[in-house]
């Protein structure tokens, strides 16, 4: 069965971009795993477009990008995404962003919410070490949307936070430090 | 597996809790102190309003008291709320009200309001404690409609409930025997605060009513009253002195002629000046009644004082005392 289509709620471009042929480079992850990816997905990545512009505007041929900061699993994740969203513009995300307004289509909604919530915070993480803004969003989103009708109790069990009593009373300290 | 929440980035456990409905948002901070403090910038960032109302459905011939709940947000998309919740009356009380209204009565949601609609029909034992309870919690009333069989305790049960709401139309009538079986003086224990107050039957009401317990209100319409002359000069001569009253409509039986009420005027320095009936422009003189221009001692508050006969009615006055006028220059006098 075909992927179904983003959502026509979430705002598209207003000019599609014309498809150039794809330039696809390697991505190494933390842990040592190679992975292949196209520029136009890895351009999403704040981070990673500043890196693939330094080796463009010295003409040095880009073969491999180092992620340091991503294991490979959620590095995969990571890419994965990118290349759903290599198509989209990124002013998008931004205004969205700062709109607080923030509508997940459904695939990014599959996608996010099959995800453990191990895996999904990792999947955040990076994005944030990456700086992908639709991917923060959307994850950031997520996360909201599964605390959504939760009571204390089951806020507590959702974000690991210890009941009152296990937590430290001195006021510098708290649980998490 | 839960997430560890406080071990995301900084900026991005901010983007989780500013996408929180305040609900959620609210059940969050209540699970730790230090959720809380990462709670309180988020929350000051929820604009809006929650709208109470009470209602009464009908199915067949059973009825059911309701409380909706909407909540109007200026900052987030309404579409993460339920935009209409209604609770259910059970045990005396609406279930999860206390959840709701806390929300909206944290000291998190610096920029939330919270304001309540009432409209209510018999059952009214139902609508009391519902009040009662609400009105115990200190929120602000906006505009309450209250509707009732005759029955002279609920008047002054609910005029004394809701003596803070913003608007207040009472429409309850008095028994037919209020006169020996009602002693409506005694129960009003302080002065209502209500910036409009429009009673329906207000057969019951009396200058010591507008002296002692509505001298605190903006707008007061008493429809179906029935004042004597004298009594409405009391209600002037005690304005005079003191009062927050604007706006007040009543009946009054008149004891002479207009004439003579003009003269009463003047006992009171009540001035007499020309009042503009009608302010279409394309009307060259626009047509004017003989009214009074009342001014309070010590304050720059002026009112204007008219009186006119229904056609329906020859016994009786409309007197009506306002604060918005449009006196005529002299040269539009008609001579």
């Amino acid at each position: 069965m075909a992927p179904k289509k983003n959502s026509a709620k979430r705002p598209q471009p207003s000019t599609p971009k014309p498809s150039a042929p794809a330039r696809i480079v390697k991505v190494q992850s933390s842990d040592g795993h190679i992975l292949q990816a196209d520029v136009r997905a890895l351009l999403l990545s704040s981070t990673l477009a500043a890196t693939i512009k330094g080796y463009d505007d010295e003409n040095k041929p880009l073969e491999k990008l180092e992620v340091n900061n991503v294991v490979g699993f959620t590095l995969k994740l990571v890419l994965e995404w990118c290349e759903k969203h290599k198509e989209d513009d990124p002013a998008i995300a931004q205004a969205e962003k700062d709109k607080k307004n923030i509508f997940i289509p459904s695939w990014d909604r599959h996608f996010l919410t099959k995800l453990p919530m191990g895996n999904l915070f990792d999947l955040i993480t990076a994005a944030y070490h990456l700086d992908i803004t639709g991917l923060i969003n959307y994850g950031c989103k997520t996360v909201a949307n599964s605390a959504k009708g939760k009571s204390t109790e089951e806020m507590r069990e959702l974000f690991g936070i210890p009941e009152p009593w296990e937590q430290p009373s001195t006021s510098t300290a708290t649980w998490d430090d | 597996m839960p997430v560890a929440f406080t071990r995301f980035p900084d900026l991005v456990k901010k983007e989780i809790l500013d996408l929180m409905n305040c609900y959620d948002l609210f059940s969050f901070s209540e699970t730790s102190k230090r959720s809380r403090s990462l709670s309180q910038r988020s929350a000051k960032l929820h604009k809006g309003n929650m709208e109470m109302m009470f209602g009464v459905l009908t199915e067949a011939s059973l009825r059911f008291p309701y409380l909706k709940l909407t909540y109007s947000s200026t900052s987030h998309s309404t579409h993460e709320l339920p935009t209409s919740l209604y609770l259910k009356f059970k045990d005396s009380k609406f279930e999860h009200l206390e959840k709701y209204l806390s929300v909206c009565h944290s000291s998190l949601f610096v920029n939330m309001t919270i304001s309540m609609v009432f409209y209510c029909a018999p059952p009214f034992e139902t609508a009391f404690l519902t009040l009662e309870h609400l009105a115990q919690l200190g929120y602000a009333m906006e505009e309450c409609d209250i509707q009732s069989a005759p029955d002279n305790e609920a008047i002054v049960r609910t005029l004394m409930i809701l003596k803070k709401a913003k608007n207040l139309y009472l429409n309850c009538e008095p028994t037919e025997d209020f006169k020996d079986s009602f002693d409506f003086k005694t129960p009003f224990t302080g002065s209502l605060e209500n910036e409009k107050l429009l009673i329906l039957s207000s057969k019951w009401v009396s200058a010591w009513h507008v002296i002692n317990v509505f001298n605190m209100c903006c707008e007061i319409t008493l429809f179906d009253s029935y004042f004597e002359e004298s009594e409405v000069i009391k209600i002037l001569k005690s304005w005079r002195i003191g009062s927050s009253i604007k706006y007040l409509r009543l009946a009054f039986v008149p004891a002479g002629s207009n004439e003579d009420f003009g003269a009463k005027m003047l006992e009171i320095n009540a001035k007499p000046v020309p009042e503009a009936v009608n302010e279409d422009p394309n009307i060259p003189i626009p047509p004017v009644r003989s009214s009074w221009l009342l001014q309070q001692e010590n304050t720059n508050v002026q009112v204007l004082i008219s009186i006119e006969q229904p056609q329906h009615n020859r016994e009786k006055m409309f007197f009506t005392m306002k604060k918005e006028t449009k006196l005529l220059l002299e040269d539009n006098i008609p001579v």
